[in-house]
């Protein structure tokens, strides 16, 4: 045990012991109960991924540390680990985009939290999906502040976030250029969280849409707003720097899914709960589940990668795409052969693969469908991003 | 799963595959002797006297020498080392690869696994007389075997050394995209000792040697399928525009690079930790699937020119095939699954 964070070590391992009695009333109610997020302490909890220097915890200093951690979290329940407080996707916007005083007083909203608190990244819309430059959401400049109008769907975690950062644009003519990022409170007049959507997996997490109309915020409130930036200059680019972070994340997520089915899969057939097969069918099976530990060793490494070139200041985005392409392809395949080798499992019981299958179907489509990732590494390959 | 200890010890530049300083140079001139193979190639393959010529000038690269000599790499660099000069050697020529490193890596092999200077212990199959041949490999009754015309070798899987005496061949045929490869069967009447009498422990050290340099041909012809691909998408025209620009293609290619990417740094992985569970039970499946997807779709890529003689693809094609195949008989080690999976 790492002696620097044994209180998040602790909590961490408490969440993945705690975590498999809550798996079904989340799934079933659409949401996590507090009493899970009690245990963990909302101390801990919220402070997961926040950077060391802004008061986290060293255990996810790194995006290479982060992906262990959420692939063991991941095996116990994707849903709920994605729906875990804690500044989430809004995060690296912030870090690349925000002044040093927004940055602090951002991190400290969720270290000085006495509860479990969420923070959002809202740039889908419903007209504008995985084309993210063209948003319509505007953001007006008005005396000393902003005005923001427009709609946004598919936010993780929207519903229940303090804190969420909106994409908006200031011109809608100069395109990804005119994007701005800002930092928007609940509560705030004119941001309205609409509804949660009735989501097929993953129900965890909550998938929000939400409403800006008439909503002005200060000047303040828009990310590297008196022009000392982050790092980053324009927004859609600090956006993009929230998908390199978070896609070998998510991506361990995916695998930790699929080594935790697969554990109950090898389980399930060492237990006899396919008796009734031959020793031919039963060794075929057996065999097919092996494939698939290697086939997840690859994707972990594409995870491991992608986080490695992240952390050590590399451009990240291919390989992140690279690695949420490939896991969340594995993650169906898996679940299609789960189902086809469990057929008709009565449902809760240790074979049932049916909610695995419902949350793989979710890998590939949230944070960018495989279908958008591949057209990305399509192109860096035609434009000589990687020989 | 990982314990909580494991938390802080993943910041290990694990993934940074770069070789050794001191593997440097050795590995540039192989990336020349490589290049210089690209340029004698003249359509899909090496003629027969380049090829012959390439083979002559492969014991300058001093692969040998350099592996085991005493102030040299140190044997911990070896699989990696292997590895690359595999990819670098497979990459440029498969035919090349395919004959060069069998002598060179043999005598490699020979030398690291300690074994007594047999005539041809380089060979994964070995003649021991007119009428004997040492087996390193799973050779019972009918099994398949590969016998190179050429280098006077004999293949088969190395998950036991068998002796085979008195063997006759009862049939030879050219094996897929090695016409020079012939497959040989024993004969029903053909003499098995039990295996490892011979080389007992040893052969497990030639067996993950063998595996580290043919792992890398694999990824050699899998770099080369892709490159072919790609390049043949960039420059063909269809509809106005280079086929690479309709998204079909672009899928198609996205595909093969992440199945490339995967079983690169997979193999690479388990090579770097000279990790004996690359024999594990369906690494195998996953290793011919991945190859066979990516070859699939290179020649889809370029249609009716992928299926027939002058680009290299069609070549290409079946040597991935038959180089995942031997890839994959080595593979199905019990004992290294277990720990395969206790690890993971």
């Amino acid at each position: 045990m790492r002696a620097d964070d044994p209180e998040g070590a602790l909590a961490i391992d408490r969440l993945i012991d705690d975590l498999p009695a809550y798996v079904e009333s989340t799934d079933r109610d659409g949401d996590i109960a507090p009493a899970l997020l009690a245990g963990v302490g909302a101390g801990c909890a919220n402070r997961f991924i926040i950077p060391v220097e802004y008061g986290g915890s060293p255990l996810t200093a790194t995006a290479l540390r982060r992906t262990t951690i959420f692939e063991r979290i991941g095996a116990a329940c994707a849903g709920i680990c994605i729906g875990l407080p804690g500044p989430g996707l809004s995060m690296p916007p912030v870090l690349a985009l925000a002044t040093k005083e927004q940055r602090a007083a951002y991190f400290a909203r969720f270290i000085e939290a006495t509860g479990p608190m969420w923070g959002a990244f809202a740039i889908s819309e419903p007209g504008t999906g995985s084309d993210a430059t063209a948003l319509r959401t505007t953001a007006r400049q008005d005396g000393d502040g902003y005005v923001l109008d427009g709609e946004k769907c598919f936010i993780t975690n929207g519903g229940r976030a303090e804190l969420v950062v909106v994409f908006a644009s200031v011109d809608l003519k100069r395109g990804r250029f005119g994007i701005r990022a800002f930092l928007v409170e609940r509560g705030t007049p004119g941001f309205v969280h609409l509804r949660n959507e009735d989501m097929l997996g993953l129900r965890g997490s909550q998938l929000a849409q939400l409403s800006f109309s008439d909503c002005k915020v200060p000047a303040s409130a828009m990310l590297g707003h008196d022009g000392v930036r982050g790092p980053v200059i324009d927004a859609f680019t600090g956006a993009q720097s929230a998908w390199d972070y978070m896609r070998p994340v998510l991506t361990s997520v995916i695998v930790g899914a699929c080594v935790g089915a697969l554990e109950r899969a090898e389980a399930c057939l060492a237990h006899g709960a396919r008796s009734h097969l031959s020793r031919g069918e039963h060794a075929v099976m057996s065999g097919t589940l092996a494939s698939y530990r290697h086939r997840l060793a690859a994707a972990r490494l594409l995870a491991y990668r992608a986080a490695w070139r992240y952390d050590s200041g590399q451009r990240a985005s291919l390989d992140a795409s690279m690695a949420k392409a490939y896991a969340s392809t594995l993650s169906m395949q898996l679940a299609h052969e789960l189902m086809r080798m469990f057929a008709f499992a009565p449902p809760g019981s240790a074979s049932d693969f049916s909610k695995f299958y419902r949350d793989a179907k979710a890998f590939d489509i949230l944070e960018g469908s495989g279908d958008m990732q591949r057209l990305m590494i399509a192109r860096a390959y035609q434009g000589g991003q990687r020989a | 799963m990982h314990a909580t200890s494991h938390y802080h010890t993943i910041d290990r530049e694990f993934l940074d595959f770069r070789p050794p300083a001191c593997l440097e140079p050795l590995l540039e001139e192989v990336s020349r002797f490589a290049a210089d193979v690209e340029r004698r190639r003249r359509g899909p393959a090496l003629p027969e006297a380049e090829l012959r010529d390439m083979l002559a000038r492969l014991p300058e690269l001093d692969l040998p020498a350099l592996l085991v000599h005493e102030e040299g790499v140190d044997a911990e660099d070896g699989p990696l080392t292997l590895f690359l000069f595999g990819e670098l050697l497979g990459a440029a020529s498969a035919d090349l690869a395919w004959r060069g490193l069998e002598g060179l890596v043999g005598a490699v092999l020979a030398k690291l696994a300690g074994l007594a200077p047999l005539a041809q212990a380089p060979r994964l199959f070995v003649r021991q007389g007119p009428h004997q041949w040492l087996a390193l490999g799973h050779a019972g009754q009918g099994d398949a075997l590969l016998f190179d015309a050429h280098a006077g070798a004999l293949y088969g899987p190395l998950d036991g050394a068998t002796l085979a005496r008195d063997w006759e061949c009862t049939s030879t045929q050219g094996t897929l995209g090695f016409p020079d490869v012939l497959l040989q069967r024993l004969t029903r009447h053909a003499r098995l000792d039990p295996p490892a009498v011979l080389l007992g422990a040893e052969k497990t050290a030639l067996a993950r040697r063998w595996l580290w340099a043919s792992g890398g041909v694999l990824c050699g012809v899998q770099q080369s399928l892709f490159r072919h691909a790609r390049g043949y998408a960039g420059t063909r025209h269809a509809f106005g525009k280079a086929i690479i620009n309709h998204q079909a293609i672009s899928l198609r290619l996205a595909d093969m690079a992440l199945a490339l990417d995967a079983t690169r740094l997979y193999l690479l992985q388990r090579v770097a930790d000279a990790d004996p569970t690359l024999a594990a039970p369906g690494a195998a499946d996953f290793l011919v699937d991945s190859a066979h997807a990516l070859a699939r779709d290179a020649v889809q890529v370029a249609g009716a020119h992928g299926y027939v003689d002058g680009l290299p693809l069609q070549r290409l094609f079946m040597q991935s095939r038959t180089l995942a195949a031997t890839l994959a008989a080595y593979c199905g080690d019990a004992p290294a699954s277990d720990a395969f999976n206790a690890q993971y």
